[in-house]
């Protein structure tokens, strides 16, 4: 009878406490690492994103800034009188100072063209572009606006 | 000899019969479950306290990575609004200017206005007028308010209205003061809307025609 009962404890290894203790050790702290390291990547890419949503904000600021100044260009522009409105005449109006001091390196084109084609006869076409460089020191997109004054009709 | 039990897994029940099994560990299936159970290596409290820590540190970061996307996303909402705003008080404004027959800029202090008139029929006065991070524009026709709205310009500091003339042809400008951001190291910028008012002795507004030649 004796042998009987000692046969039970032939289990197997597994089963027997205090056998594998020592194999879960260390696991805990290899799971942080992981886990921070994901953290880590994580945030990273958060930055990335975050710089690139700041340089689209700078760029859309400039553009409505440019946009701004495009069209108060071309409301001094379209009263000017029919006759005084000529390409010596353009030459002398300039970007405002503040447009200046905010866009890197503006440059503005302005055009007056007499009796143009789209216009017809006793127009004149005024065509506007400013430009300014981007951070590789190219040209960004140029901002165009384009208005056709009339002669007025002599009473 | 009856239903399976977890003891069979073991071999036992090959060498001995199940009496005696049963005999020896009494309800065999439990007692060998729960004596598994107790093979397990509890946590230490201290690995508890490192785990507690580093789950701690994982949702901090976590909530202010949010916290700084959902600001991000704020911002950019902010901008568009006042984007759209400054180009909806653009063209308000140049169309009651061109459609004026006078315009008077008041400076009260901190509370700068401009009102503008057109005869007509009826006769409408329009008052543009400075509020706070907003401009605010209200339409009276003959004598009775008929619509007001505020354009919500974020940052805005200040905003006044003045006369100006460029080669005898006179000009009203809205000048505003904003903030463009939250450091004070970069100073405020100042933007204008100009728009063409009727020389005296003109009939003909200012409006532009439209495009067709």
């Amino acid at each position: 009878m004796m042998k009987v009962t000692m046969k039970p404890f032939s289990l197997p290894e597994r089963l027997i406490a205090g056998k594998g203790r020592g194999r879960r050790r260390g696991s805990l702290m290899v799971e942080a690492a992981a886990s921070v390291m994901m953290l880590a990547i994580a945030m990273t890419l958060t930055l990335k994103v975050v710089g690139w949503v700041a340089l689209e904000h700078r760029a859309t600021d400039r553009r409505q800034l440019a946009m701004t100044e495009a069209a108060n260009l071309m409301e001094r522009l379209t009263t000017t009188p029919y006759d005084e409105l000529t390409p010596d005449r353009v030459k002398t109006i300039a970007l405002s100072s503040e447009t200046k001091a905010s866009l890197p390196d503006p440059a503005l084109h302005l055009e007056v063209n007499g009796d143009d084609a789209s216009g017809g006869k006793g127009s004149k076409k005024i065509s506007l572009r400013i430009q300014w460089r981007n951070r590789a020191d190219g040209w960004d997109a140029p901002l165009r606006l384009t208005s056709w004054v009339y002669r007025s009709p002599t009473p | 000899m009856g239903r399976p039990l977890a003891i069979d897994k073991l071999g036992l029940s090959e060498s001995y019969p199940m009496r005696v099994v049963r005999s020896q560990y009494g309800k065999s299936k439990k007692m060998l479950t729960s004596g598994r159970r107790r093979t397990r290596r509890g946590m230490t409290i201290i690995e508890l306290l490192m785990l507690m820590s580093i789950l701690a540190f994982v949702f901090g970061a976590a909530i202010v990575q949010m916290q700084l996307l959902m600001r991000l996303g704020h911002d950019g909402r902010a901008r568009l609004d006042r984007a759209f705003a400054w180009e909806r008080l653009g063209r308000q404004f140049r169309q009651d200017v061109h459609d004026a027959t006078s315009a008077k800029p008041f400076d009260a202090g901190k509370d700068p206005s401009l009102r503008i008139e057109s005869e007509g029929k009826p006769s409408t006065v329009i008052e543009y007028r400075f509020g706070k991070a907003e401009v605010v524009r209200t339409e009276a026709a003959s004598g009775k308010k008929v619509a007001s709205e505020a354009y919500a310009l974020t940052g805005l500091i200040e905003a006044r209205f003045e006369e100006r003339v460029d080669s005898k042809q006179p000009f009203i400008v809205l000048v505003s003061k904003r903030k463009i951001a939250k450091v004070n190291d970069i100073p405020p910028r100042i933007e204008e809307i100009i728009a063409a008012l009727r020389p005296p002795g003109n009939t003909e507004n200012t409006s532009r025609k439209e495009a067709t030649p």
